[in-house]
C-alpha cells in the first residue's frame, strides 16, 4: 500500500495531480482541502492521529508535503518518506520553509526529496525497501545539556 | 446548575417584558440578575467575584456614538468599539461568561454596517454562549459575522400568553376600543402595532393600504412617534383616508391587550426579518398576523397557518395580502392557531434550555482544564500539537524523570500522545490570532500557580508563549528549543520567548549565528 498525505495546512493539488498515473497498486489518500478525485485511491480528507500512524505503519512507502509533523511521525515509525515540499510561489505555503528542511533533512538521508512530483509514478515503481533500520534519536550532546539544567534547577529548589 | 448573578446589557426595566420574563423565568436554575451593571473596566474589576455572567441583547448602545455633530458620528463610533473591545477582553480575562443571544445582526438605523459587522463578529468571538430566536438569524449570524453555525443555539422566542390582561372580556373589550376610536363594529380591522421609527417600513404599509379597495377595511396605527418623517406621512396618509386611525403615543401595557382585541389581524410590514418579538405578541394575544414572507415570519406563523404572506418590500403583495386577510374569512380561525403556536412556546419550557446552556458556559471555561492537575512540579511541558509536540516527545530523556505537566492543544494527536501524562490544554487555536491569549494567560496565571515549576520546557509555537511569560513571572527558568523546521532565520515564538529564555537551542548550526545567545548541540533527529 501507498499512503500519501498533504497535512491540514493548503491545498496541495501539485502533489497530488500525478498519482492519477498509479495502477497496480492499493493507494491511500489523505487529500486535506485539495478538491482533487482521484479514481484509482481510497481518498480521505483528515485522519485522526492514530489512523495516520496505522496508515505510515502499513504502508510500503509514505508520500508527504514536507511538514515536520508528518516527518517525523514516519521516521519514528522507521519509514524514509518520499517528501514534496510545498513551495511559496505556487500558493501552497505561506514561505519556502518545507523546501529549505527538505533539503536538510535529505542531506542526513532521513527524506528523499521528489522536487517534481511528475516523477512520483515512476519513483514509486523503482523503490524498493529503502526503510530506515532504526528510528532516529535526538543528539546526545543536546539531551545531556537539558537534562543537566534540568536537574540543576530542581535540585537547586530542592536544597 | 450552580447558582449565578448574571449583568444584563442593556439592563434589564420594568417596561421590556421580554428581560423580564427571561429573566424571572432563569431564577428557579439558580440565575440571579444584578441590579446595576456597567460594562467599564472599573464595574467588572470590582465585581468580578459577585457577577459571573454578562448577557448581551442589543449592544449597539456600547460601541455606537449618536451625539452630534453627525459627521463625528463614524470616528468617534470605531473609538466607542475599540473601547468595547477592550471591555470584552477584560472581562474574559478576569474570567466573567459572555452571552449574546443576537436579536438582529444589523440593528435599527444602521450608521454603518461595517461597524455593526465588526462589533458582531467581536462580540460572537468572545461569547461564550451565543443564542436566537429563529433560524433565519443564525444564517444571518453566520454569514456576516462569520460564526459556526453550531456556536448558536436556537432557543425560541419566548410566548406574551397572560402578560399583557384584559380588564373586560374579549367581546366587550372589542367593542369598547372599537367605539371608542370610531370603529364601526363590522368592520375588519388592522392593526399596525409598535415604535414608528423607519419610514420605510410605515410607508410601505401606507402605499399598500391606499390600495385595498375594501370600504370595510381600517387601518390602526398605534405606537409611539420616533421619526420625524415617518410620523409625518403617516398623519398626511390618516388625513386622505378616513379609513386610517392613528394613535401615535407611547401605549401603556394595560392598553396593549384592548388594541389587539379590537382588532382583526395585525400587519407587520417590515421585510428585514428582525420581527420575533412583534410577532410573538401578537400571536400571544390570538390575532393573525399580515407579515413579509421572511424566515422569521414563515417559520412562526408555520407559514400561513397563522396569518398571511406578503413579498417583502412590495406594496403591490402587501395591498393582495391585505385584501385577502379582510375577505377570505379565515382571521377567526387563524387567530385560534395563533394563541395555540403562542401556548406551545411557553418561558417555563424554554428556560430549562438556557440554564443547560449556562451551566455548561461555567464548567467549561477555566477550572476544569485544570482537573487531575494539583500539587508543585519540576517541569512544566508546553507546546502547540504536531510537528512541535513531537520534538518535545522525542527528548523523553530530558524530563521523563521529573514531576510534570503537559500544556497544549487538545487535539488527537496530543490526546493519544500524551494519553498517560498529566495534561492541560489551552484555548485554541493560537497561531494566527489573538483571540485566545486573553484566556490562554488567565489559564497560564492558575496553571503556574497551581503548580509552580521550576523549569519550562518549550519547542513553541503559540500555544507556549503565554504560558512560558506566566511561568517566568513567577520564577521558573525557561528553555526555548527551535523547532526543526527553521534553518536560517527564527520563528515568531523564538523572538517573543527568547527574551525571558535562560537557554535557546537551534537544531541547526547556522540558525545559532543569527540567534542571539542560542546554543547549537545536535538535533531531535541526529540518528
Amino acid at each position: 500500500m501507498i499512503f500519501v498525505t498533504i497535512g491540514t495546512s493548503e491545498p496541495f493539488d501539485r502533489l497530488l495531480a500525478p498519482l492519477a498515473g498509479l495502477e497496480a497498486e492499493e493507494l491511500l489518500v489523505q487529500h486535506g482541502d485539495s478538491g482533487i478525485e482521484l479514481q484509482n485511491a481510497r481518498m480521505v480528507s483528515y485522519l485522526e492521529f492514530d489512523e495516520l500512524v496505522a496508515a505510515i505503519r502499513e504502508a510500503r512507502a509514505v508520500v508527504a508535503h514536507a511538514g515536520v509533523g508528518t516527518i517525523l511521525t514516519a521516521l519514528a515509525e522507521r519509514k524514509r518518506p518520499l517528501v514534496v515540499p510545498r513551495r511559496r510561489e505556487h500558493g501552497e505555503a505561506v514561505d519556502d520553509h518545507q523546501v529549505v528542511l527538505a533539503r536538510r533533512l535529505a542531506e542526513s538521508g532521513l527524506v528523499t526529496v521528489v522536487d517534481d512530483p511528475a516523477e512520483l509514478p515512476e519513483i514509486l515503481a523503482g523503490l524498493n525497501g529503502g526503510g530506515l533500520t532504526t528510528a532516529p534519536r535526538p543528539d546526545a550532546r543536546l539531551v545531556e545539556e537539558l537534562r543537566s539544567f534540568v536537574v540543576d534547577r530542581v535540585d537547586a529548589r530542592r536544597r | 446548575m450552580p447558582a449565578a448573578t448574571l449583568a444584563s446589557f442593556p439592563p434589564a426595566i420594568p417596561q421590556n417584558p421580554y428581560q423580564r420574563l427571561l429573566y424571572q423565568h432563569l431564577e428557579p436554575f439558580g440565575v440571579r440578575l444584578a441590579d446595576k451593571a456597567e460594562l467599564k473596566t472599573g464595574w467588572l474589576i470590582r465585581n468580578r467575584r459577585r457577577v459571573r455572567i454578562l448577557h448581551f441583547h442589543w449592544p449597539q448602545g456600547y460601541y455606537r456614538w449618536s451625539g452630534r455633530p453627525s459627521w463625528a458620528q463614524r470616528p468617534l463610533s470605531w473609538l466607542r468599539l475599540s473601547l468595547f473591545t477592550t471591555r470584552l477582553a477584560v472581562a474574559r480575562l478576569l474570567g466573567y461568561r459572555i452571552w449574546w443571544t443576537i436579536h438582529q445582526v444589523f440593528p435599527h438605523e444602521a450608521l454603518s454596517p461595517t461597524l455593526d459587522r465588526t462589533a458582531g463578529t467581536i462580540l460572537a468571538r468572545s461569547s461564550d454562549v451565543l443564542t436566537a430566536h429563529d433560524h433565519a438569524t443564525v444564517e444571518v449570524a453566520v454569514r456576516e459575522l462569520g460564526i459556526a453555525p453550531e456556536r448558536i443555539t436556537v432557543v425560541p422566542h419566548g410566548s406574551y400568553v397572560g402578560v399583557y390582561p384584559l380588564q373586560l372580556d374579549p367581546e366587550a373589550a372589542r367593542r369598547a376600543t372599537r367605539e371608542e376610536l370610531g370603529l364601526p363594529e363590522d368592520a375588519f380591522v388592522f392593526l399596525a402595532f409598535g415604535h414608528l421609527r423607519g419610514y420605510k417600513e410605515i410607508g410601505l404599509l401606507l402605499e399598500a393600504f391606499a390600495q385595498v379597495a375594501d370600504e370595510n377595511a381600517r387601518l390602526l396605527i398605534a405606537g409611539l412617534p420616533l421619526d420625524e418623517q415617518a410620523t409625518a406621512a403617516t398623519q398626511e396618509a390618516a388625513r386622505r383616508d378616513p379609513r386610517i386611525r392613528l394613535v401615535l403615543e407611547f401605549v401603556p401595557d394595560e392598553r396593549v391587550a384592548a388594541l389587539f382585541a379590537a382588532a382583526d389581524a395585525a400587519v407587520l410590514s417590515r421585510g428585514d426579518g428582525g420581527t420575533s418579538g412583534a410577532l410573538v405578541l401578537a400571536l400571544s394575544l390570538g390575532t393573525p398576523v399580515v407579515a413579509a414572507s421572511v424566515p422569521t415570519s414563515t417559520e412562526l406563523l408555520h407559514g400561513e397557518r397563522a396569518g398571511w404572506l406578503f413579498t417583502p418590500g412590495d406594496a403591490a403583495s402587501l395591498s393582495g395580502a391585505l385584501e385577502r386577510a379582510a375577505g377570505d374569512g379565515t382571521a377567526a380561525t387563524k387567530g385560534a392557531a395563533a394563541r395555540e403556536i403562542a401556548d406551545g412556546i411557553p418561558w417555563e419550557g424554554l428556560a430549562p434550555s438556557y440554564a443547560e446552556l449556562l451551566r455548561s458556559a461555567l464548567a467549561g471555561r477555566g477550572d476544569d482544564r485544570l482537573s487531575g492537575v494539583d500539587g508543585q512540579v519540576d517541569v512544566l511541558l508546553t507546546c502547540s500539537s504536531g510537528g512541535h509536540l513531537l520534538q518535545l516527545l522525542v527528548l523523553r530523556e530530558v524530563w521523563e524523570p521529573f514531576e510534570r505537566v503537559w500544556v497544549t492543544d487538545d487535539r488527537s494527536d496530543t490526546r493519544s500522545l500524551l494519553a498517560d501524562e498529566r495534561v492541560v490544554f489551552a484555548h485554541w487555536p493560537t497561531s494566527r490570532t489573538l483571540r485566545t491569549l486573553p484566556r490562554n494567560l488567565a489559564l497560564a496565571w492558575r496553571v503556574v500557580r497551581r503548580t509552580r515549576p521550576a523549569v519550562v520546557l518549550t519547542t513553541g509555537a503559540g500555544t507556549a508563549v503565554p504560558f512560558a511569560w506566566m511561568a517566568r513571572l513567577h520564577g521558573a527558568r525557561v528553555v526555548h528549543i527551535e523547532t526543526l523546521t527553521r534553518v536560517d532565520s527564527p520563528s515568531l515564538t523564538c523572538r517573543l520567548i527568547a527574551p525571558i529564555a535562560d537557554r535557546v537551542y537551534v537544531q541547526w548550526p547556522d540558525l545559532a549565528d543569527v540567534v542571539k545567545r542560542s546554543r547549537y548541540v545536535g538535533s531531535v533527529i541526529s540518528r
